[in-house]
């Protein structure tokens, strides 16, 4: 609306100030076609702007597609305008020597419309920024909850603790051990509570603590294979967020079949990404039983307001194998 | 006495029997690593009483039980939290909750010997009740399990087309074909969720994504029109509950 109006006002402004030289007639034609044709090329930069523009140079930018624009616009309305009827040889005349000028205005005019369209996206992504960190706060603080609801949840501990309580009876020395590792597994737990980001192998530690304890409680059926390069190792990546993932991996192999289960924990830094890959068996007529929490749209979820990227996560389903992939981009 | 132990954790196994030897009169068959394994060896063994895990693969072990034409005795051991065993804990001879004591496994044992004494209770009664209380679970698995011939088979709910009243039994209708199970029209109109699963007549419930239009048939009633063109009956409440269902 106001943009109509300011449209308007400036038309008849530019009519009124020729018409003290020429007839009303050719007044408002000179008016209306540069002015129509200047409004289409500034709101051209503003749209390409606000959509296409590179995240940096947007000021460079804009001045040379500016200039460009200023100058196109003048030839055609010139070239339009010499061909009206209307048009007597002391207006061709003054088109001619107004040339520069009008392409100066031009330029203002478009220029101030591409400024406003900077302006406007650098408002619009601050404010986005802003609205993804309090959700990445917020989620953060779901997933602290859902993880210690998850890794202390009752039905892995108390089976944990009935499987101690046959070991105390049939192999007390390995009782001992299951208790050390359950106790080291729930005590990084609690500390992970507080920490954001860790390094790979520190969550691969954390990682291989969970995965002997299943190993005892599994170990006929559970084989597990981790393989990673030496680049993984230092790469920084969020708590949370592996463990789940091999948990949810364990859970859909063991109880979603009934044969050997086969594990596969592949970390490798690839394009400088840390690619993340779990693999497990599935059946693919099996009807999973209800949701398991911290599924995989909630990851997908929490790496796009890490990060700010929608293809973090990848799932393919093939052979009766279930792959999951996960990306961590390096940590800026 | 003749026991089999149905669990997928081999700790989990070994403590049973371990307990087990408080008992040298009970004699354990067979450990069995999962439901399926465990149709067979209570088939083939005819145990007065089993040891059974809720949590197994593929089928847990409700299903399995559900399986079962002759059920043994049952005493659940399980870590699922109290909440959920307060479905059944009046019905199985008991249940033990992981981890559990000598004395408190000791005590199940008892009682299990106590009523198989007299012999005025039938197990097999006992567990078809705790199966019936077990009313959610269906719902809460979102599955159905069927037998054909010796192999199991899983249907996912939303497979299903419809259920129609047949003598004692009720057949399952799928796109893959019907399943006899040896239920009532009432156990599933309680147990499915009634906003998907109608029970449009004495003889149906209806599965109502499955409808594509109702007609009227004669005075009073009506047709459901399923997808695949199969012609429901629908009696005049039948057609009350479908209509404030499907909002028309």
């Amino acid at each position: 609306m106001p943009l109509w109006v300011t449209t308007v006002l400036w038309m008849g402004f530019h009519a009124w100030i020729l018409s003290k030289w020429f007839s009303i007639e050719m007044s408002v034609w000179d008016s209306a076609v540069s002015n129509i044709i200047l409004l289409n090329a500034a709101l051209l930069l503003a749209t390409v702007i606000l959509n296409y523009a590179p995240r940096s140079g947007r000021l460079q930018f804009t001045i040379g597609l500016s200039v460009l624009l200023a100058i196109g616009c003048q030839y055609i309305s010139q070239e339009a305008l010499i061909r009206l009827p209307q048009a007597l040889p002391d207006y061709l005349n003054f088109l001619d020597e107004t040339f520069a000028v009008r392409c100066g205005v031009s330029f203002l005019v478009i220029a101030s419309a591409g400024v406003g369209a900077i302006f406007y996206t650098q408002f619009k992504d601050q404010q986005e920024t802003a609205a993804r960190e309090a959700a990445t706060q917020a989620i953060a603080r779901e997933a602290e909850l859902q993880k210690l609801q998850l890794q202390l949840q009752p039905h892995f501990l108390f089976n944990c603790l009935n499987s101690i309580n046959a070991m105390i009876l049939v192999r007390p020395n390995d009782a001992q051990t299951m208790v050390q590792q359950l106790s080291d597994f729930l005590r990084t737990t609690i500390r992970r509570a507080d920490e954001q980001w860790i390094n790979f192998s520190e969550e691969l530690n954390y990682l291989e603590l969970y995965l002997s304890i299943e190993k005892i409680r599994f170990g006929h059926r559970l084989n597990i294979t981790i393989q990673r390069d030496e680049t993984s190792l230092t790469w920084k990546i969020p708590t949370l967020l592996l463990q789940p993932l091999v948990e949810n991996a364990i859970k859909f192999g063991l109880y979603g079949t009934t044969g050997n289960v086969t594990i596969s924990i592949d970390a490798y830094v690839n394009n400088n990404l840390l690619e993340m890959r779990v693999s497990n068996p599935f059946d693919p007529d099996m009807q999973p039983s209800r949701g398991s929490g911290f599924g995989l749209s909630g990851l997908k979820r929490r790496l796009y307001l890490l990060f700010a990227q929608n293809d973090l996560i990848e799932t393919n389903a093939d052979n009766n194998i279930f792959v999951v992939v996960i990306k961590i981009p390096p940590r800026a | 006495m003749k026991a089999v132990i149905i669990d997928d954790e081999p700790l989990a196994r070994e403590l049973t029997r371990a307990y087990l030897k408080a008992f040298p009169h009970i004699e354990v068959m067979e450990e069995c690593n999962d439901g399926f394994e465990g149709i067979k060896a209570i088939h083939q063994h005819q145990p007065d009483v089993i040891f059974l895990d809720i949590q197994m693969p593929k089928i847990n072990g409700f299903e399995m039980l559900e399986l079962i034409d002759k059920p043994p005795a049952v005493i659940f051991a399980t870590a699922f939290d109290e909440f959920a065993i307060k479905a059944f804990e009046n019905n199985a001879i008991d249940y033990l909750l992981k981890p559990y004591s000598q004395d408190r496994f000791s005590k199940a044992v008892q009682k299990f010997l106590d009523k198989a004494k007299p012999t005025s209770v039938a197990p097999d009664e006992n567990v078809q009740k705790t199966l019936d209380t077990m009313a959610t679970s269906p719902a809460q698995q979102n599955r159905l399990v069927v037998k054909t011939g010796t192999k199991v088979k899983i249907i996912p709910l939303h497979d299903i087309q419809y259920f129609e009243a047949d003598d004692d039994y009720v057949k399952v209708i799928t796109a893959e074909g019907q399943f006899l199970k040896n239920r009532t029209m009432q156990f599933y109109e309680d147990t499915l969720d009634p906003q998907q699963f109608v029970r449009v007549h004495r003889s149906y419930i209806v599965h109502v994504n499955q409808i594509t239009r109702i007609d009227p048939y004669q005075k009073e009633s009506y047709l459901a029109v399923l997808r695949n063109g199969k012609q429901i009956p629908v009696s005049k409440t039948g057609h009350t509950k479908l209509k404030s269902i499907l909002g028309i």
